[in-house]
């Protein structure tokens, strides 16, 4: 009896104290990460989020922050005829329009952001970009006369909002709104906003380049908080290659560039970001410009509207603004690039091998 | 090789050597719970029961232990890394520990026996991973790995001495 | 359960192995090209650099007010040349080469160090 009793307890003993042992373990699990894809805004969309929480509400948080996505792309998209935007074009010179409160306050952002930048970044663009979406895919350049009568349509001033309810007006017949260069600030913003109100501890938000990071990557254990690394496209080198590396552990990392989208008529290259000012597409020595914030939506805006007013009088505007650090990336006479940046971004941007060097630009 | 028993019939034999590879098994799915530097990896703790068996039956029963719990385990969960890592762990320590023990038991200690198999053990797996990886710069972790080898090498060693020591006394032949 | 003869031989050989990986690694560690120096006071990052722009003769000036910290670059490694803390325990620290060396002036809360980095390790792009 005794090896029977032997024998038998200890496969027993094993049994139990093994499945235990299996529901003890799950019940330890840590941080969960969960990423996905999606296309939204004209472009490429990857959330990634990390949560002490189940990988299904993981998902559930997820499939909530890309329905929201979609959900706005529906309203600020030119290119859908129901969306509010269109619906502000469509009655341009007419009556309010009725829109929902994001579309709203993205508005309110983008006229702050055109009256900060005196008009270089302008929500109204809209005339002007169509006038050369135009001619450019037919090949053809637009002339000047279809140029100066676009740009009498272009003017935030005729912008008018209203809050409760919200509603909108764009007082100029025949004007467009194009909310192209903050729609991705603001979505980003919003999405920011909804996983950490879901608890989401980690994450990185990259809608077609425009990135919004929270809480650095991921703890895995030992509690140091290591931040995200964000590379900032090189100019001229294929998609992917840094001309540098920003590190951020929490805020946005937006940046216009004019390499994105050009087209090629005639021996010349015209740029997708037009000067309010002359209606003509940028050609200047500044290729990217690069915004490090806290606010997307702002930044957005910002990166678009220096592009467009050059270096000098943008840091000029930044010399006001030390909440907002910018990396600015030019071309020189030889062809090769060079990097400037406030001073404030010191210890958060680093040079790749074989980059260009960084001018930090000393505190005021 | 003093608790080393004669098979006490085929079908209890069968059923012995059954029981040791679920409990391989189940082992080895706790174990792989434990954060280890690559996935795929493991400590080695389920080697308790092949060792157990090459010192109560012999060197053909824990290979079959050994081999079908791999078997087993894969078929299980579908998980080619970590077939790779345990298979390539096994093929260095098994040899080892069998060899060891056949012709060295008089003058080494099951649980030194234990350590050099862990040792084999990890390294193996960590060769393993290197080849998937295509990179040897993973070796980097094998000093941390060895030392987690030594111990769990040993603790799993004179478990396993215990263990043939209260089952060979159990059992009649 | 009771050791045996030689089971002190077998251990031997064991550790032995182990010695040898250790020495192994350590001699094939990644050494210059992957090298970051960076300099962070009172808590925040204030510099951050490749350790290889910081060529023989380069000084850099780490400086904040009245707290002067100054290093340079020289075939030993980059060092502090100088600084007007009282004690001066920073000129006299071994000057930093390899990653996880170390060099701290705590009278003005600088810490400086070398650590490895790798520009592969990009999560995103921003573009």
């Amino acid at each position: 009896m005794k090896r029977f009793f032997n024998l038998h307890s200890f496969i027993a003993l094993c049994s139990i104290m093994g499945i235990a042992a299996i529901f003890i373990i799950n019940r330890l699990d840590p941080l969960n990460t969960v990423s996905r894809d999606g296309v939204a805004l004209d472009t490429v969309i990857s959330v990634t989020a990390s949560a002490p929480k189940s990988i299904s509400e993981l998902n559930g948080i997820l499939n909530d922050a890309f329905a929201l996505i979609e959900e706005l792309d529906d309203r600020f998209s030119m290119y859908n005829e129901n969306s509010d935007v269109s619906l502000m074009s469509a009655n341009a010179g007419g009556e309010w329009v009725p829109v929902s409160r994001p579309t709203y306050e993205a508005l309110a952002a983008a006229v702050h952001a055109a009256k900060l930048t005196d008009g270089a970044y302008d929500p109204t663009i809209g005339p002007v970009s169509i006038a050369w979406r135009d001619r450019l895919s037919e090949n053809s350049l637009p002339s000047e006369e279809e140029i100066d009568a676009a740009l009498l349509r272009v003017s935030f001033d005729a912008l008018e909002l209203s809050s409760s309810p919200p509603m909108a007006k764009l007082d100029m017949p025949g004007g467009v709104v194009d909310l192209g260069g903050i729609a991705k600030g603001y979505v980003s913003s919003s999405v920011r906003n909804l996983l950490k109100e879901r608890g989401v501890t980690s994450a990185l938000i990259d809608l077609g380049g425009n990135v919004v990071v929270i809480g650095g990557r991921p703890r895995n254990g030992s509690g140091t908080r290591t931040p995200w690394r964000i590379g900032v496209q090189h100019p001229s080198k294929p998609r992917g290659t840094p001309i540098c590396v920003v590190s951020l552990s929490e805020g946005s990392v937006i940046t216009a560039g004019d390499y994105e989208r050009f087209w090629e008529v005639d021996g010349g290259r015209y740029t997708h970001i037009y000067n309010p000012a002359t209606g003509f597409p940028v050609d200047g020595r500044l290729k990217s410009v690069t915004i490090i914030s806290d606010d997307p939506t702002q930044g957005d805006a910002l990166s678009t509207a220096f592009i467009v007013m050059g270096e000098p009088q943008a840091l000029e505007l930044l010399r006001i603004m030390p909440e907002v650090g910018a990396i600015f990336i030019s071309e020189t006479d030889d062809e090769e690039y060079r990097i400037t940046a406030t001073g404030d971004l010191k210890g958060a941007v680093e040079t790749t091998p074989g980059g260009p060097h960084i001018a930090f630009h000393d505190t005021w | 090789m003093e608790y080393r028993v004669k098979p006490p019939g085929k079908t209890k034999h069968m059923l012995i050597i059954a029981m040791f590879t679920s409990m391989a098994m189940v082992t080895g799915f706790i174990e792989s719970r434990f954060p280890l530097p690559f996935p795929g990896m493991r400590l080695g703790i389920a080697n308790i029961f092949p060792l157990t068996a090459l010192i109560l039956y012999g060197p053909a029963e824990a290979i079959s232990v050994a081999g079908l719990r791999l078997a087993l385990s894969f078929f299980l969960s579908g998980n080619i890394v970590a077939l790779s890592c345990s298979a390539g762990g096994i093929i260095v320590s098994l040899p080892l520990s069998i060899a060891l023990y056949e012709y060295f038991a008089d003058v080494l200690s099951v649980p030194a026996i234990s350590v050099a198999s862990a040792f084999a053990f990890n390294a193996g797996q960590l060769g393993a991973i290197a080849l998937l990886l295509g990179s040897w710069g993973v070796l980097a972790y094998l000093p941390p790995l060895l030392l987690c080898a030594a111990a769990t090498g040993y603790a799993i060693g004179s478990l396993a001495s215990m263990l043939a020591r209260k089952l060979s006394s159990g059992k009649q032949t | 359960m009771t050791g045996k003869k030689y089971d002190w031989l077998l251990y031997s050989i064991l550790a032995a192995s182990f010695a040898l990986s250790c020495a192994l690694v350590f001699a094939t560690r990644p050494k210059d090209g992957g090298l970051t120096f960076e300099a962070v006071r009172g808590g925040t990052v204030i510099e951050r650099r490749r350790a290889a722009e910081l060529t023989d003769g380069v000084a850099l000036d780490l400086s904040s007010g009245a707290m002067t910290n100054i290093v340079a670059s020289d075939p030993t490694g980059i060092r502090m040349v100088l600084a007007n803390c009282p004690g001066g325990d920073c000129l006299r620290a071994r000057p930093m080469k390899n990653a996880g060396d170390m060099i701290v002036c705590i009278p003005h809360k600088l810490i400086m160090r070398i650590v490895s980095s790798s520009v592969g390790a990009i999560d995103v792009m921003s573009y």
